[in-house]
Protein backbone atom coordinates (compact mmCIF):
# COMPACT_ATOMS: atom_id res chain seq x y z
CA UNK A 1 0.00 0.00 0.00
CA UNK A 2 2.49 2.29 0.73
CA UNK A 3 4.79 1.65 -2.11
CA UNK A 4 3.18 4.65 -4.38
CA UNK A 5 4.41 7.42 -2.25
CA UNK A 6 7.93 6.59 -2.77
CA UNK A 7 7.59 6.61 -6.73
CA UNK A 8 5.56 10.04 -6.30
CA UNK A 9 8.62 11.55 -5.12
CA UNK A 10 11.42 10.39 -6.15
CA UNK A 11 11.35 12.23 -9.97
CA UNK A 12 10.86 15.47 -8.80
CA UNK A 13 13.44 15.83 -5.72
CA UNK A 14 16.17 14.26 -8.56
CA UNK A 15 15.61 17.57 -11.25
CA UNK A 16 19.22 19.31 -10.80
CA UNK A 17 19.33 22.89 -11.93
CA UNK A 18 21.47 21.55 -14.74
CA UNK A 19 18.98 19.12 -15.96
CA UNK A 20 15.96 22.23 -16.00
CA UNK A 21 17.76 24.23 -18.36
CA UNK A 22 19.02 21.38 -20.68
CA UNK A 23 14.98 21.09 -20.68
CA UNK A 24 14.48 25.04 -20.83
CA UNK A 25 17.31 25.01 -23.81
CA UNK A 26 15.08 22.38 -25.63
CA UNK A 27 12.10 24.42 -25.40
CA UNK A 28 13.67 27.83 -25.70
CA UNK A 29 15.81 27.28 -28.48
CA UNK A 30 14.69 28.75 -31.33
CA UNK A 31 12.28 31.13 -29.40
CA UNK A 32 15.24 32.94 -27.90
CA UNK A 33 16.36 33.31 -31.10
CA UNK A 34 13.62 34.45 -32.88
CA UNK A 35 12.97 36.86 -29.94
CA UNK A 36 16.51 38.27 -30.29
CA UNK A 37 16.07 38.61 -34.53
CA UNK A 38 13.29 40.35 -34.37
CA UNK A 39 14.43 42.84 -31.51
CA UNK A 40 18.17 43.44 -32.77
CA UNK A 41 16.82 43.15 -36.54
CA UNK A 42 19.72 41.18 -37.42
CA UNK A 43 20.35 38.12 -38.08
CA UNK A 44 24.16 37.19 -37.59
CA UNK A 45 24.16 39.84 -34.01
CA UNK A 46 20.98 37.40 -32.45
CA UNK A 47 23.06 34.61 -33.05
CA UNK A 48 25.96 35.99 -31.20
CA UNK A 49 23.50 37.20 -28.44
CA UNK A 50 21.40 33.59 -28.25
CA UNK A 51 25.02 32.23 -27.67
CA UNK A 52 25.69 34.78 -25.06
CA UNK A 53 22.25 34.51 -23.42
CA UNK A 54 22.56 30.92 -23.26
CA UNK A 55 26.11 31.11 -22.04
CA UNK A 56 25.07 33.67 -19.09
CA UNK A 57 21.78 31.40 -18.08
CA UNK A 58 23.94 28.09 -17.90
CA UNK A 59 26.50 30.59 -15.52
CA UNK A 60 23.67 31.68 -13.60
CA UNK A 61 21.71 28.51 -13.57
CA UNK A 62 21.46 28.09 -9.66
CA UNK A 63 20.82 31.75 -9.16
CA UNK A 64 16.96 31.21 -10.45
CA UNK A 65 14.39 31.34 -7.84
CA UNK A 66 11.35 30.14 -8.67
CA UNK A 67 9.13 32.21 -6.59
CA UNK A 68 10.31 35.56 -8.76
CA UNK A 69 8.98 34.26 -12.03
CA UNK A 70 8.69 30.84 -14.36
CA UNK A 71 12.14 29.78 -15.64
CA UNK A 72 10.90 30.90 -19.19
CA UNK A 73 10.59 34.82 -17.86
CA UNK A 74 13.77 34.07 -16.54
CA UNK A 75 15.59 33.17 -19.61
CA UNK A 76 14.14 35.82 -21.41
CA UNK A 77 14.96 38.48 -18.80
CA UNK A 78 18.81 37.36 -19.22
CA UNK A 79 18.28 37.38 -23.23
CA UNK A 80 16.80 41.11 -23.05
CA UNK A 81 19.13 42.21 -20.68
CA UNK A 82 22.21 40.56 -23.26
CA UNK A 83 20.51 42.75 -26.26
CA UNK A 84 20.39 45.50 -24.51
CA UNK A 85 23.98 45.25 -23.57
CA UNK A 86 24.76 44.77 -27.57
CA UNK A 87 22.85 47.73 -28.55
CA UNK A 88 24.65 50.02 -25.96
CA UNK A 89 28.00 48.44 -27.35
CA UNK A 90 27.16 49.24 -30.91
CA UNK A 91 26.06 52.40 -29.68
CA UNK A 92 29.52 53.20 -28.54
CA UNK A 93 31.08 52.13 -31.47
CA UNK A 94 29.18 51.40 -34.83
CA UNK A 95 25.60 50.81 -35.31
CA UNK A 96 23.40 49.07 -37.71
CA UNK A 97 19.66 49.85 -38.42
CA UNK A 98 17.42 47.23 -36.72
CA UNK A 99 15.67 45.36 -39.60
CA UNK A 100 12.61 42.48 -38.71
CA UNK A 101 15.19 39.77 -40.90
CA UNK A 102 13.34 37.82 -44.07
CA UNK A 103 13.61 34.81 -45.44
CA UNK A 104 13.19 36.64 -49.09
CA UNK A 105 9.92 35.59 -51.02
CA UNK A 106 9.18 32.66 -52.52
CA UNK A 107 8.18 32.21 -56.12
CA UNK A 108 5.31 30.19 -54.44
CA UNK A 109 4.07 33.01 -52.49
CA UNK A 110 0.85 34.70 -53.80
CA UNK A 111 1.37 38.72 -54.50
CA UNK A 112 -1.21 39.78 -51.55
CA UNK A 113 0.98 37.71 -48.94
CA UNK A 114 3.87 39.44 -50.33
CA UNK A 115 2.38 42.69 -50.11
CA UNK A 116 0.82 42.35 -47.17
CA UNK A 117 3.82 41.45 -45.56
CA UNK A 118 5.42 43.87 -47.26
CA UNK A 119 3.25 46.37 -45.31
CA UNK A 120 3.15 44.78 -41.89
CA UNK A 121 7.13 44.87 -41.76
CA UNK A 122 6.64 48.15 -42.64
CA UNK A 123 3.89 49.20 -40.23
CA UNK A 124 6.61 47.80 -37.67
CA UNK A 125 9.29 49.94 -38.56
CA UNK A 126 6.96 52.74 -37.58
CA UNK A 127 6.95 51.22 -33.92
CA UNK A 128 9.11 52.80 -31.05
CA UNK A 129 11.81 49.89 -30.01
CA UNK A 130 10.42 49.55 -26.58
CA UNK A 131 6.80 48.73 -28.88
CA UNK A 132 8.64 46.49 -31.03
CA UNK A 133 10.24 44.80 -28.25
CA UNK A 134 6.49 44.02 -27.18
CA UNK A 135 5.72 42.73 -29.95
CA UNK A 136 8.84 40.57 -30.26
CA UNK A 137 8.11 38.83 -26.73
CA UNK A 138 4.51 38.54 -27.54
CA UNK A 139 4.41 37.00 -31.02
CA UNK A 140 8.20 35.92 -31.81
CA UNK A 141 9.55 34.45 -28.69
CA UNK A 142 5.49 33.35 -27.96
CA UNK A 143 5.54 34.51 -24.32
CA UNK A 144 2.12 34.76 -22.12
CA UNK A 145 1.36 38.20 -20.51
CA UNK A 146 2.05 37.59 -17.35
CA UNK A 147 5.67 36.28 -18.38
CA UNK A 148 6.43 39.56 -20.51
CA UNK A 149 5.52 41.68 -17.11
CA UNK A 150 8.47 39.87 -15.63
CA UNK A 151 10.51 40.04 -18.30
CA UNK A 152 10.08 43.96 -18.68
CA UNK A 153 9.50 44.30 -15.11
CA UNK A 154 5.81 45.64 -14.73
CA UNK A 155 2.64 44.60 -13.44
CA UNK A 156 0.41 41.99 -15.47
CA UNK A 157 -2.36 44.63 -16.07
CA UNK A 158 0.53 46.84 -17.35
CA UNK A 159 1.89 44.69 -19.67
CA UNK A 160 -1.74 43.68 -20.94
CA UNK A 161 -2.30 47.31 -21.44
CA UNK A 162 1.02 48.36 -23.26
CA UNK A 163 0.30 45.27 -25.52
CA UNK A 164 -3.43 46.19 -25.91
CA UNK A 165 -2.07 49.69 -26.97
CA UNK A 166 0.96 48.79 -29.24
CA UNK A 167 -1.47 46.68 -31.18
CA UNK A 168 -3.91 49.15 -31.71
CA UNK A 169 -1.23 51.40 -32.94
CA UNK A 170 0.41 48.49 -35.18
CA UNK A 171 -3.38 48.14 -36.74
CA UNK A 172 -3.64 51.53 -37.59
CA UNK A 173 -0.32 51.84 -38.93
CA UNK A 174 -1.27 48.80 -40.96
CA UNK A 175 -4.30 50.68 -42.55
CA UNK A 176 -2.43 54.33 -43.32
CA UNK A 177 0.03 51.45 -44.67
CA UNK A 178 -2.39 49.86 -47.46
CA UNK B 1 -11.80 60.35 -18.83
CA UNK B 2 -14.55 58.74 -16.18
CA UNK B 3 -14.39 56.23 -14.37
CA UNK B 4 -17.38 54.04 -16.49
CA UNK B 5 -14.77 55.29 -19.78
CA UNK B 6 -11.54 53.17 -18.27
CA UNK B 7 -13.64 50.11 -17.10
CA UNK B 8 -15.03 50.39 -20.64
CA UNK B 9 -11.77 50.05 -21.71
CA UNK B 10 -10.28 47.50 -19.56
CA UNK B 11 -13.52 45.43 -20.75
CA UNK B 12 -12.02 45.99 -24.36
CA UNK B 13 -8.68 45.19 -23.37
CA UNK B 14 -9.45 42.16 -22.21
CA UNK B 15 -11.26 40.96 -24.61
CA UNK B 16 -9.14 42.08 -27.43
CA UNK B 17 -5.79 40.33 -25.87
CA UNK B 18 -7.76 37.05 -24.88
CA UNK B 19 -8.97 37.20 -29.33
CA UNK B 20 -5.01 37.63 -29.81
CA UNK B 21 -4.13 34.49 -27.42
CA UNK B 22 -6.98 32.71 -29.14
CA UNK B 23 -5.88 34.09 -32.54
CA UNK B 24 -2.03 32.39 -31.84
CA UNK B 25 -3.52 28.95 -30.56
CA UNK B 26 -5.40 28.75 -33.32
CA UNK B 27 -8.58 28.78 -31.96
CA UNK B 28 -12.18 30.89 -33.63
CA UNK B 29 -12.71 34.25 -32.23
CA UNK B 30 -15.13 36.54 -32.69
CA UNK B 31 -16.00 38.23 -36.11
CA UNK B 32 -15.63 42.01 -33.90
CA UNK B 33 -11.92 40.43 -33.32
CA UNK B 34 -11.38 39.03 -36.83
CA UNK B 35 -8.85 41.62 -38.74
CA UNK B 36 -6.84 41.50 -34.81
CA UNK B 37 -6.65 37.79 -35.14
CA UNK B 38 -5.32 37.95 -38.78
CA UNK B 39 -2.72 40.83 -37.97
CA UNK B 40 -1.52 38.37 -35.28
CA UNK B 41 -1.69 35.35 -37.11
CA UNK B 42 0.50 37.17 -39.65
CA UNK B 43 3.30 38.37 -36.90
CA UNK B 44 3.18 34.95 -36.20
CA UNK B 45 4.41 33.78 -39.51
CA UNK B 46 6.83 36.56 -39.66
CA UNK B 47 8.79 35.33 -36.52
CA UNK B 48 12.61 34.41 -37.65
CA UNK B 49 14.00 31.45 -37.46
CA UNK B 50 17.63 30.35 -36.96
CA UNK B 51 19.69 28.45 -39.70
CA UNK B 52 20.55 24.78 -39.41
CA UNK B 53 24.12 25.85 -39.13
CA UNK B 54 23.69 27.94 -35.92
CA UNK B 55 21.43 25.32 -34.61
CA UNK B 56 23.76 22.88 -34.96
CA UNK B 57 26.84 25.55 -33.17
CA UNK B 58 24.88 26.27 -30.69
CA UNK B 59 23.67 22.82 -29.88
CA UNK B 60 26.88 21.61 -29.66
CA UNK B 61 27.97 24.42 -26.97
CA UNK B 62 25.09 23.64 -24.66
CA UNK B 63 26.59 19.84 -25.03
CA UNK B 64 29.77 21.38 -23.87
CA UNK B 65 27.77 22.97 -21.19
CA UNK B 66 28.73 26.55 -22.62
CA UNK B 67 31.80 26.63 -21.44
CA UNK B 68 34.14 29.25 -22.66
CA UNK B 69 36.90 28.34 -25.51
CA UNK B 70 39.65 26.66 -24.37
CA UNK B 71 42.33 24.05 -25.88
CA UNK B 72 41.15 20.97 -26.01
CA UNK B 73 43.22 17.76 -26.93
CA UNK B 74 42.59 15.91 -30.31
CA UNK B 75 40.28 13.22 -28.47
CA UNK B 76 38.53 14.91 -26.14
CA UNK B 77 34.76 14.99 -27.30
CA UNK B 78 32.97 18.64 -26.87
CA UNK B 79 30.35 16.78 -24.86
CA UNK B 80 32.31 15.31 -22.07
CA UNK B 81 32.12 17.95 -20.05
CA UNK B 82 28.52 17.58 -19.61
CA UNK B 83 28.53 13.98 -18.49
CA UNK B 84 31.72 15.42 -16.11
CA UNK B 85 29.56 17.97 -14.44
CA UNK B 86 26.31 15.22 -14.41
CA UNK B 87 28.95 12.97 -12.60
CA UNK B 88 30.17 15.85 -10.16
CA UNK B 89 26.72 16.63 -9.08
CA UNK B 90 25.96 12.93 -7.83
CA UNK B 91 28.77 12.56 -6.19
CA UNK B 92 29.16 14.46 -2.58
CA UNK B 93 33.44 13.16 -2.24
CA UNK B 94 33.78 14.37 -6.16
CA UNK B 95 32.07 17.49 -5.58
CA UNK B 96 34.35 18.62 -2.19
CA UNK B 97 37.20 18.12 -4.22
CA UNK B 98 36.18 20.23 -7.11
CA UNK B 99 35.65 22.79 -4.21
CA UNK B 100 39.37 21.92 -2.99
CA UNK B 101 40.44 22.71 -6.52
CA UNK B 102 38.48 25.73 -7.44
CA UNK B 103 39.53 27.32 -4.04
CA UNK B 104 43.56 26.36 -5.21
CA UNK B 105 42.60 27.59 -8.13
CA UNK B 106 41.31 31.14 -6.69
CA UNK B 107 44.44 31.04 -4.66
CA UNK B 108 46.39 30.72 -7.61
CA UNK B 109 44.87 33.40 -8.92
CA UNK B 110 45.58 35.40 -5.82
CA UNK B 111 49.45 34.93 -5.99
CA UNK B 112 49.11 35.59 -10.04
CA UNK B 113 47.77 38.93 -8.86
CA UNK B 114 50.00 39.59 -6.22
CA UNK B 115 52.94 38.89 -8.29
CA UNK B 116 51.74 40.87 -10.89
CA UNK B 117 51.39 43.91 -8.32
CA UNK B 118 54.72 43.42 -7.05
CA UNK B 119 56.68 42.72 -10.23
CA UNK B 120 54.97 46.14 -11.09
CA UNK B 121 56.47 47.35 -7.48
CA UNK B 122 60.42 46.04 -8.29
CA UNK B 123 60.15 47.37 -11.82
CA UNK B 124 58.82 50.59 -10.93
CA UNK B 125 55.22 49.80 -12.96
CA UNK B 126 57.14 48.91 -16.82
CA UNK B 127 58.58 45.75 -18.20
CA UNK B 128 61.80 44.89 -16.42
CA UNK B 129 65.45 45.65 -17.55
CA UNK B 130 66.32 42.33 -19.16
CA UNK B 131 63.78 43.66 -22.01
CA UNK B 132 66.35 45.99 -23.05
CA UNK B 133 68.29 45.44 -26.16
CA UNK B 134 67.33 41.65 -26.98
CA UNK B 135 64.74 42.11 -29.41
CA UNK B 136 64.33 39.67 -32.28
CA UNK B 137 63.91 40.92 -35.76
CA UNK B 138 60.22 42.11 -36.21
CA UNK B 139 57.67 39.54 -36.77
CA UNK B 140 55.88 40.44 -40.24
CA UNK B 141 52.65 42.24 -39.51
CA UNK B 142 49.48 40.74 -41.62
CA UNK B 143 48.72 42.92 -44.71
CA UNK B 144 46.96 46.18 -44.38
CA UNK B 145 44.47 47.50 -47.26
CA UNK B 146 44.52 50.86 -47.51
CA UNK B 147 46.12 54.01 -46.52
CA UNK B 148 47.80 51.76 -43.10
CA UNK B 149 50.37 52.77 -40.88
CA UNK B 150 52.59 50.01 -39.63
CA UNK B 151 54.59 50.31 -36.33
CA UNK B 152 58.27 49.63 -36.21
CA UNK B 153 59.20 46.45 -34.28
CA UNK B 154 60.80 48.13 -31.46
CA UNK B 155 63.10 47.15 -28.24
CA UNK B 156 60.99 46.05 -26.01
CA UNK B 157 62.87 47.66 -22.48
CA UNK B 158 60.17 50.24 -23.16
CA UNK B 159 57.37 48.41 -24.06
CA UNK B 160 54.44 48.86 -21.98
CA UNK B 161 55.07 52.47 -21.19
CA UNK B 162 55.84 53.36 -24.81
CA UNK B 163 52.21 51.06 -25.85
CA UNK B 164 50.03 53.06 -23.23
CA UNK B 165 51.18 56.55 -24.53
CA UNK B 166 50.94 55.16 -28.12
CA UNK B 167 47.30 53.97 -27.74
CA UNK B 168 46.80 56.99 -25.43
CA UNK B 169 47.54 58.96 -28.41
CA UNK B 170 45.88 57.57 -30.73
CA UNK B 171 42.71 57.66 -28.81
CA UNK B 172 42.85 61.54 -28.16
CA UNK B 173 43.81 62.03 -31.76
CA UNK B 174 40.49 60.32 -32.73
CA UNK B 175 39.28 62.45 -29.80
CA UNK B 176 40.39 65.63 -31.70
CA UNK B 177 38.81 64.69 -34.38
CA UNK B 178 35.60 66.17 -33.76
CA UNK B 179 32.69 66.86 -35.88
CA UNK B 180 32.45 64.11 -38.31
CA UNK B 181 31.86 60.72 -37.77
CA UNK B 182 34.23 58.94 -35.78
CA UNK B 183 37.17 57.46 -37.30
CA UNK B 184 36.77 53.54 -37.86
CA UNK B 185 40.23 51.97 -37.69
CA UNK B 186 41.20 48.35 -37.93
CA UNK B 187 43.79 46.63 -35.64
CA UNK B 188 46.11 43.70 -35.98
CA UNK B 189 49.01 42.72 -33.92
CA UNK B 190 51.58 40.33 -33.31
CA UNK B 191 53.08 39.71 -29.89
CA UNK B 192 56.07 36.69 -29.40
CA UNK B 193 57.03 36.27 -25.53
CA UNK B 194 59.82 34.45 -24.60
CA UNK B 195 59.61 31.65 -21.84
CA UNK B 196 61.30 29.49 -19.60
CA UNK B 197 61.19 26.13 -21.79
CA UNK B 198 59.44 23.95 -19.31
CA UNK B 199 56.79 26.59 -18.58
CA UNK B 200 55.30 26.92 -22.40
CA UNK B 201 52.17 24.45 -21.07
CA UNK B 202 51.11 26.79 -18.02
CA UNK B 203 52.07 29.52 -19.87
CA UNK B 204 49.72 29.05 -22.24
CA UNK B 205 46.67 27.96 -20.01
CA UNK B 206 47.09 31.16 -18.09
CA UNK B 207 46.72 32.99 -21.83
CA UNK B 208 43.58 31.64 -22.05
CA UNK B 209 42.34 32.64 -18.63
CA UNK B 210 44.47 36.45 -19.36
CA UNK B 211 42.02 36.97 -23.17
CA UNK B 212 39.38 35.54 -21.64
CA UNK B 213 39.31 38.13 -18.50
CA UNK B 214 39.38 41.12 -20.93
CA UNK B 215 36.70 39.47 -22.77
CA UNK B 216 38.40 38.46 -25.49
CA UNK B 217 38.75 35.11 -27.21
CA UNK B 218 41.03 32.78 -28.67
CA UNK B 219 39.77 31.78 -32.43
CA UNK B 220 42.96 29.02 -32.85
CA UNK B 221 45.69 27.91 -30.19
CA UNK B 222 48.91 25.77 -31.06
CA UNK B 223 50.73 24.21 -27.99
CA UNK B 224 54.07 22.29 -28.57
CA UNK B 225 54.83 19.99 -25.78
CA UNK B 226 57.72 18.14 -27.30
CA UNK B 227 61.04 17.38 -25.65
CA UNK B 228 63.09 20.92 -26.96
CA UNK B 229 60.03 21.83 -29.30
CA UNK B 230 58.11 23.69 -27.49
CA UNK B 231 56.22 26.95 -28.25
CA UNK B 232 52.91 28.03 -28.57
CA UNK B 233 51.01 29.46 -30.95
CA UNK B 234 47.38 31.91 -30.84
CA UNK B 235 45.51 33.73 -33.05
CA UNK B 236 43.37 36.16 -30.67
CA UNK B 237 41.06 38.20 -30.65
CA UNK B 238 40.45 41.07 -28.37
CA UNK B 239 37.86 44.14 -27.72
CA UNK B 240 40.08 47.21 -29.07
CA UNK B 241 39.11 49.19 -26.47
CA UNK B 242 41.19 47.02 -23.94
CA UNK B 243 43.82 46.54 -26.51
CA UNK B 244 46.59 47.77 -24.53
CA UNK B 245 45.78 46.60 -21.19
CA UNK B 246 45.57 42.81 -22.54
CA UNK B 247 48.78 43.43 -24.38
CA UNK B 248 50.52 44.99 -21.16
CA UNK B 249 49.11 41.95 -19.09
CA UNK B 250 50.51 39.28 -21.54
CA UNK B 251 53.59 40.71 -21.30
CA UNK B 252 54.12 40.28 -18.06
CA UNK B 253 53.62 36.17 -19.11
CA UNK B 254 57.62 36.15 -19.99
CA UNK B 255 60.28 38.53 -22.06
CA UNK B 256 58.96 39.97 -25.01
CA UNK B 257 60.52 39.32 -28.03
CA UNK B 258 58.89 41.25 -30.64
CA UNK B 259 56.22 43.02 -30.97
CA UNK B 260 54.10 44.85 -33.96
CA UNK B 261 51.17 47.04 -34.33
CA UNK B 262 49.34 47.68 -37.32
CA UNK B 263 46.59 49.96 -37.98
CA UNK B 264 44.25 50.30 -41.04
CA UNK B 265 41.50 53.20 -41.57
CA UNK B 266 38.90 51.54 -42.91
CA UNK B 267 36.18 54.51 -42.81
CA UNK B 268 35.76 55.21 -46.01
CA UNK B 269 34.84 51.20 -46.81
CA UNK B 270 32.26 51.48 -44.07
CA UNK B 271 30.73 54.52 -45.47
CA UNK B 272 30.64 53.00 -48.23
CA UNK B 273 29.35 49.65 -47.39
CA UNK B 274 26.41 51.84 -45.08
CA UNK B 275 25.06 54.24 -48.61
CA UNK B 276 25.16 50.51 -50.60
CA UNK B 277 22.62 49.12 -48.02
CA UNK B 278 20.55 52.41 -47.88
CA UNK B 279 20.13 52.58 -51.66
CA UNK B 280 19.30 48.70 -51.60
CA UNK B 281 17.05 49.00 -49.22
CA UNK B 282 15.72 52.13 -51.74
CA UNK B 283 15.35 50.14 -54.45
CA UNK B 284 13.62 47.21 -52.40
CA UNK B 285 11.00 49.76 -50.96
CA UNK B 286 10.11 51.32 -54.76
CA UNK B 287 10.04 47.22 -55.98
CA UNK B 288 7.81 46.67 -53.17
CA UNK B 289 5.46 49.92 -54.32
CA UNK B 290 6.13 48.61 -58.03
CA UNK B 291 4.89 45.37 -56.96
CA UNK B 292 1.54 46.56 -55.13
CA UNK B 293 0.40 48.06 -57.64
CA UNK B 294 1.42 45.35 -60.79
CA UNK B 295 -1.64 44.58 -63.22
CA UNK B 296 -0.69 41.47 -64.52
CA UNK B 297 0.88 38.12 -63.43
CA UNK B 298 3.75 38.50 -65.50
CA UNK B 299 5.04 41.66 -64.64
CA UNK B 300 4.38 40.74 -61.09
CA UNK B 301 6.50 37.70 -61.57
CA UNK B 302 9.45 39.82 -63.23
CA UNK B 303 9.39 42.46 -59.85
CA UNK B 304 9.48 39.00 -57.79
CA UNK B 305 12.14 38.21 -58.88
CA UNK B 306 13.88 41.78 -58.84
CA UNK B 307 12.77 41.78 -55.39
CA UNK B 308 14.49 38.55 -54.79
CA UNK B 309 18.05 39.68 -56.40
CA UNK B 310 17.38 42.72 -54.19
CA UNK B 311 17.37 40.99 -51.14
CA UNK B 312 20.01 38.58 -51.74
CA UNK B 313 22.65 41.76 -52.49
CA UNK B 314 21.53 43.73 -49.08
CA UNK B 315 22.08 39.74 -47.06
CA UNK B 316 25.35 40.41 -48.82
CA UNK B 317 26.21 43.96 -47.90
CA UNK B 318 24.77 43.35 -44.05
CA UNK B 319 27.37 40.82 -43.84
CA UNK B 320 30.09 42.06 -45.41
CA UNK B 321 29.39 44.97 -42.98
CA UNK B 322 28.95 42.94 -39.85
CA UNK B 323 32.15 41.34 -40.88
CA UNK B 324 33.74 44.57 -40.80
CA UNK B 325 32.33 46.35 -37.96
CA UNK B 326 33.43 42.83 -36.16
CA UNK B 327 37.38 43.10 -37.02
CA UNK B 328 36.54 46.83 -35.92
CA UNK B 329 35.62 46.21 -32.55
CA UNK B 330 37.67 43.09 -32.02
CA UNK B 331 41.72 43.28 -33.28
CA UNK B 332 43.45 40.30 -34.03
CA UNK B 333 46.21 39.27 -31.53
CA UNK B 334 48.97 36.82 -33.05
CA UNK B 335 50.74 35.75 -29.63
CA UNK B 336 53.61 33.36 -29.93
CA UNK B 337 55.06 31.67 -26.52
CA UNK B 338 58.85 30.91 -27.95
CA UNK B 339 60.77 29.01 -25.45
CA UNK B 340 64.39 30.57 -24.27
CA UNK B 341 67.05 28.05 -22.67
CA UNK B 342 68.88 30.96 -20.91
CA UNK B 343 65.47 33.32 -20.16
CA UNK B 344 65.65 35.45 -17.32
CA UNK B 345 63.40 34.52 -14.24
CA UNK B 346 59.92 35.38 -15.26
CA UNK B 347 56.79 34.40 -13.12
CA UNK B 348 56.49 31.53 -16.30
CA UNK B 349 59.78 30.39 -15.43
CA UNK B 350 59.73 26.68 -13.53
CA UNK B 351 62.90 26.62 -12.80
CA UNK B 352 64.15 26.14 -9.35
CA UNK B 353 65.22 29.01 -8.81
CA UNK B 354 62.93 30.93 -11.03
CA UNK B 355 60.23 29.73 -8.66
CA UNK B 356 62.14 30.34 -5.54
CA UNK B 357 62.32 33.88 -6.60
CA UNK B 358 58.26 33.91 -7.82
CA UNK B 359 57.57 32.18 -4.46
CA UNK B 360 59.20 34.77 -2.46
CA UNK B 361 57.57 37.66 -4.34
CA UNK B 362 54.47 35.62 -3.76
CA UNK B 363 54.44 35.53 -0.02
CA UNK B 364 55.64 39.33 0.15
CA UNK B 365 53.34 40.61 -2.05
CA UNK B 366 50.39 38.55 -0.38
CA UNK B 367 51.03 39.74 2.85
CA UNK B 368 51.35 43.26 1.77
CA UNK B 369 47.79 42.77 0.33
CA UNK B 370 46.24 40.85 3.87
CA UNK B 371 47.75 44.10 6.29
CA UNK B 372 46.38 46.52 3.61
CA UNK B 373 42.99 44.54 3.09
CA UNK B 374 42.63 44.19 7.09
CA UNK B 375 42.89 47.67 7.28
CA UNK B 376 40.76 48.80 4.65
CA UNK B 377 37.93 46.06 5.00
CA UNK B 378 34.87 47.43 6.78
CA UNK B 379 34.91 50.78 4.77
CA UNK B 380 35.68 48.69 1.61
CA UNK B 381 32.73 46.16 2.53
CA UNK B 382 30.72 49.59 2.82
CA UNK B 383 31.36 50.90 -0.64
CA UNK B 384 31.43 48.06 -2.20
CA UNK B 385 27.36 47.04 -1.22
CA UNK B 386 26.67 50.71 -1.87
CA UNK B 387 28.72 50.46 -5.06
CA UNK B 388 26.94 47.34 -6.12
CA UNK B 389 23.37 48.86 -5.18
CA UNK B 390 24.23 52.12 -7.57
CA UNK B 391 25.84 49.86 -10.46
CA UNK B 392 22.47 47.32 -10.74
CA UNK B 393 20.62 50.94 -10.64
CA UNK B 394 22.79 52.41 -12.89
CA UNK B 395 23.33 49.24 -15.25
CA UNK B 396 19.40 49.10 -15.12
CA UNK B 397 18.50 52.62 -16.56
CA UNK B 398 21.32 52.18 -19.09
CA UNK B 399 19.98 49.04 -20.61
CA UNK B 400 17.24 51.08 -21.05
CA UNK B 401 18.01 54.10 -21.99
CA UNK B 402 19.56 52.49 -24.78
CA UNK B 403 16.23 50.87 -25.82
CA UNK B 404 14.79 54.65 -26.03
CA UNK B 405 17.90 55.87 -27.41
CA UNK B 406 17.83 53.54 -30.72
Amino acid sequence: MGTSTLTIVAPQTADTPQERLERLYDACRDDVYAYLASFLGDAGTAEEVTALAFERAFRRRRLFNPRRGSERAWLFGIARNAALDELRRRRRSTSLRGELPTDGWGSDDHVEDVVRRATVRDALAELNSRERDLIALKFHAELSNPDIARVLGVSESNAGTLLHRTMTKLRKACDEQA
Amino acid sequence: MSRHDRAQMTVETRRELAAIDAALAGEAVAATDAPLAELSRELQTMRPRPTDEFVRTLDARAAGGFERERPRSANEAPHRAWGWRRALQASPARRRRVLLTSAAGAAVTVALVAVLAASQFHSGGGASATHSGTAAPSVAGPAVRGPALSAPTRPSSDASTARADRFGAQTSNAGRATGEAPRQVERTSTLDVGVAPGAVESTAQRVFTLVSSFKGYVRQSNVGSGAGEGGASFDVRLPTSSLSAAIAALSHLGRVRSENDTTNDVTDQFGSLQRSLADLRAERASLLRQLAAAADAQRAAALKAQLHAVEARIAQSQGQLRSLVSRIDYTALSLSLTPEAGGAATPGDLTPGGAARNAAQILEAALAVVVIGAAAVFPVALLALAGAIAVAVTRRRLRERALDAR
